[in-house]
């Protein structure tokens, strides 16, 4: 396939090619399963994006040797946009196994392409809002783009990119091989009481994303030290934990589960509402320049496709992901009723609407994506459109059984969109430093969309499920039950099935959402772009990330007053780039080896 | 002024969360917080918009009129740099100055436009400064690529960007 600019033709300078997005394919399909795996397993996902460089810079610049750095880029966003499905799948889908609910996987998989598709059109406005307006610094992004150029950009930003992927490498071996501990409880060290959490997530690839945002990172710090060193030690002081929760050592848990994570939703709720208000202008002004960006690519005579997809994809896009969403709802239980069925369509696109600028900002500031938080509260929103919650009649009832399936397919298409929103914005601030086509990348998004849904469900429910229909590694497994190493916990979405018995029962923390929306949307008032969002983040986020990602931006402001701004730009970001690239590629070679080895 | 705004915003925040999150959340104290905090931050806006200077850390660009030279400087070495024979050895070189010396302090000074003149202008002139900005990454792939001809054609690309960009400065 060749390049469809007229201008890139008539230069030869490869961007779309079949190659790219073949090797792309096979590579997303893998990282699709091995991270579906590792999700299932250990409850985490690790972006592909930086994995896919490496292999495209093996194979497009290696083996052919006239790969170009747009034309890799293709294929890095082509990987990434399929295996960025892995991440919203295993949030979700397993928590039906888990409440043995019955459901027809293939709404699920509508449902959860309905929700990738949304994730691409929904970043459309906000690329020129965020990447080019606010310019965020989406740190992964800048660190797969300098892997992109590490070829071109001398010996010596190669070498402190290899450093720094070499030092995270070996940090991740260490984790795996029990050489490390996952924290460093830094606090127990010096005898400080542990609801101040003082304790550190031993992450490189958190430090570097903190050393990438520098001085734009600290309010999201300072939110955890707000919740952590201020809102912790006034609750424990004025007796606000109760007293036998307390003395069971319970305090902590309550801290963080009661208190700040729902707080932290709501602040992230009203913090990016409020700010999509306050930029109003600026978006308006950026939609209108989709237009106008067409004819300045045509004044210099070179009459090339437009670099931007216009706002009318946009439109269609929203609109058609309403339908679908609609359709699945009364596919799944008919007997909900047209109001009913017709709110849940339009309020689950509504909310991926909300939670895409969301996640896009809170991937844009801090490298970090509250995914199973924003499925958490489509989850909920859901549950209350379909009159599940509080009815006293419990799960074992087939009505309140039937909302909660409609719930969680939605919630499906919610994770998987936010996942693909962070993902695509991205790619689209690695596409801007390289140069790359906007357009281009939402088109080949676009192609293979569809592909990471399939794959991650399908592979989830063959993990889960033998052929003659017993469990074969869910909780319920023998291997589960035996405490056996291939056992599959799927811990992330073992929270959301938690979350979903509480609220079904009524006891959902919706006082706590409303005061923090209330607060995130007075705190955006203040002049620092997205102070809501990055309170709400740290809050809503265990503090020991928090705090290693703070020490990574205070390094970085440090450096700057010393060495000055180039000098960050020149040594700071590839080694920041290393330790981000480092630990996504062993992450998933650790995954591989743990498919091939059975756990 | 400025120093009482600070410090009504930081107590009406902190008075909010204490209060939001105490389990069930104390609404009076928390609907107070939320004023002092609304307050706060409105006067710390209007300060910010007096505003015309004043620079942060090491930055070379410490006023609006010094960001509005740096704009048109920068606009002058792209078309510099657009107007040199096509397959120039060091190009990228130079673009590689243009964009660390030339751009970068530009982009860290674009809040003083934000402050003085509010986010739609600033979006009519960054806007399209970003997109020309795109054009010199691409620039710069090409020539790290070895195709200086699309190289050339992002360039022109820049400098009609940029132009547009000064074109949409606040009068």
């Amino acid at each position: 396939m060749a390049d469809a600019s007229p201008a890139a033709r008539g230069t030869g300078y490869r961007e779309i090619s079949a190659r790219a997005i073949v090797l792309g394919i096979i590579q997303g399909i893998t990282m699709t399963a091995a991270f579906t795996y590792a999700g299932l397993k250990l409850g985490f996902g690790v972006s592909g994006s930086s994995v896919a460089a490496i292999m495209g810079l093996v194979i497009l610049r290696g083996v052919f040797r006239d790969g170009t750095i747009v034309e890799n880029n293709v294929n890095q966003t082509v990987a990434s946009g399929i295996n960025t499905a892995s991440a919203g799948v295993v949030f979700t889908v397993p928590a039906l196994l888990l409440l043995g609910l019955d459901f027809n996987p293939w709404m699920l998989v509508i449902a959860a392409v309905a929700g990738s598709f949304m994730g691409i059109v929904v970043i459309i406005p906000l690329r020129k809002q965020m990447v080019e307006l606010d310019r965020l610094r989406f740190p992964s992004g800048t660190a797969v783009a300098t892997l992109l150029k590490a070829t071109a950009s001398g010996r010596e930003k190669g070498i402190l990119l290899g450093i720094g992927a070499v030092s995270s490498a070996l940090m991740v071996i260490g984790l795996e091989l029990d050489f490390v501990p996952e924290e460093w409880d830094v606090g127990a060290l010096i005898g400080l009481p542990s609801y101040l959490g003082v304790a550190l997530y031993l992450s490189l690839m958190n430090l570097g994303a903190g050393m990438l945002s520098g001085r734009g990172g600290i309010p999201f710090f300072l939110g955890g030290v707000l919740a952590w060193w201020f809102l912790a030690p006034v609750a424990v002081t004025m007796g606000w934990i109760p007293d036998e929760v307390a003395s069971a050592g319970g305090t902590v848990d309550f801290l963080y589960g009661t208190m700040f994570r729902p707080l932290g939703i709501g602040i992230l709720i009203g913090g990016a509402l409020m700010g999509v208000v306050l930029a109003f202008p600026a978006i308006k002004a950026a939609l209108q320049s989709l237009a106008s960006a067409v004819k300045v690519n045509q004044a210099d005579g070179s009459s090339g496709p437009a670099d931007e997809l216009p706002a009318t994809v946009l439109y269609v896009g929203v609109a058609l992901s309403a339908v679908v969403l609609t359709a699945v709802v009364w596919f799944l239980d008919p007997s909900l009723g047209i109001p009913r069925i017709l709110t849940a369509g339009i309020a689950g696109t509504l909310w991926i609407s909300v939670a895409g600028l969301i996640v896009a900002q809170a991937t844009g500031m801090t490298d970090i994506s509250p995914l199973s938080g924003l499925a958490l509260i489509a989850v909920t929103l859901l549950l209350g459109i379909t009159g599940a919650v509080g009815t006293g009649a419990g799960l074992e009832d087939a009505t309140v059984q039937g909302a909660v399936v409609v719930a969680v397919a939605v919630g499906v298409a919610v994770c998987v969109a936010t996942s693909q929103c962070a993902d695509m914005m991205q790619d689209l601030k690695t596409g801007h430093l390289v140069g790359a086509r906007p357009a281009a990348q939402q088109v080949v998004q676009f192609g293979v969309a569809w592909i990471g849904p399939l794959v991650a469900i399908g592979t989830m429910m063959l993990l889960w499920t033998t052929t003659d229909g017993t469990p074969g590694f869910g909780p319920q497994s023998t291997a589960c039950l035996e405490g056996a190493g291939d056992c599959l916990s799927a811990p992330q979405a073992g929270a959301l099935e938690g979350m979903i018995r509480g609220v079904v029962d009524g006891n959902a923390p919706v006082d706590k959402y409303l005061a923090g929306g209330i607060l995130g949307g007075a705190v955006t008032l203040f002049p620092v772009g997205g102070l809501g969002v990055l309170l709400g983040l740290a809050m809503y986020l265990p503090f020991s990330i928090t705090l290693g990602y703070g020490i990574g931006c205070m390094v970085t402001m440090g450096l700057r007053k010393w060495k000055g701004t180039r000098w960050i730009e020149d040594k700071v970001v590839p080694l920041a780039a290393g330790l981000i690239v480092g630990e996504a590629l062993t992450a998933l070679i650790i995954s591989i080896a743990k498919i091939f080895g059975g756990g | 002024m400025k120093a009482a705004s600070w410090i009504l915003f930081i107590l009406g925040t902190l008075l909010a969360t204490a209060a939001g999150a105490h389990d069930p959340p104390m609404w009076g104290p928390f609907g107070g917080g939320i004023a002092m905090a609304v307050v706060g931050a409105m006067v710390l806006r209007r300060e910010l918009a007096r505003a015309t200077g004043g620079g942060e850390d090491d930055d070379s660009i410490s006023d609006l009129p010094g960001l509005k030279t740096a704009l048109t400087d920068l606009t002058g070495h792209i078309a510099g740099l657009a107007a040199l024979p096509q397959g120039q050895p060091d190009l990228r070189e130079k673009l590689e100055g243009v964009l660390l010396d030339r751009l970068l302090p530009v982009v860290e000074a674009r809040t003083f436009l934000q402050n003085a003149h509010g986010v739609e202008a600033y979006a009519r002139v960054f806007t399209p400064l970003a997109s020309g900005e795109r054009c010199l990454n691409r620039a710069w792939s090409a020539l790290a690529d070895g195709n200086p001809a699309e190289a050339h054609i992002q360039l022109g690309r820049a400098r009609g960007h940029m132009e547009v960009a000064l074109k949409g400065w606040p009068s």
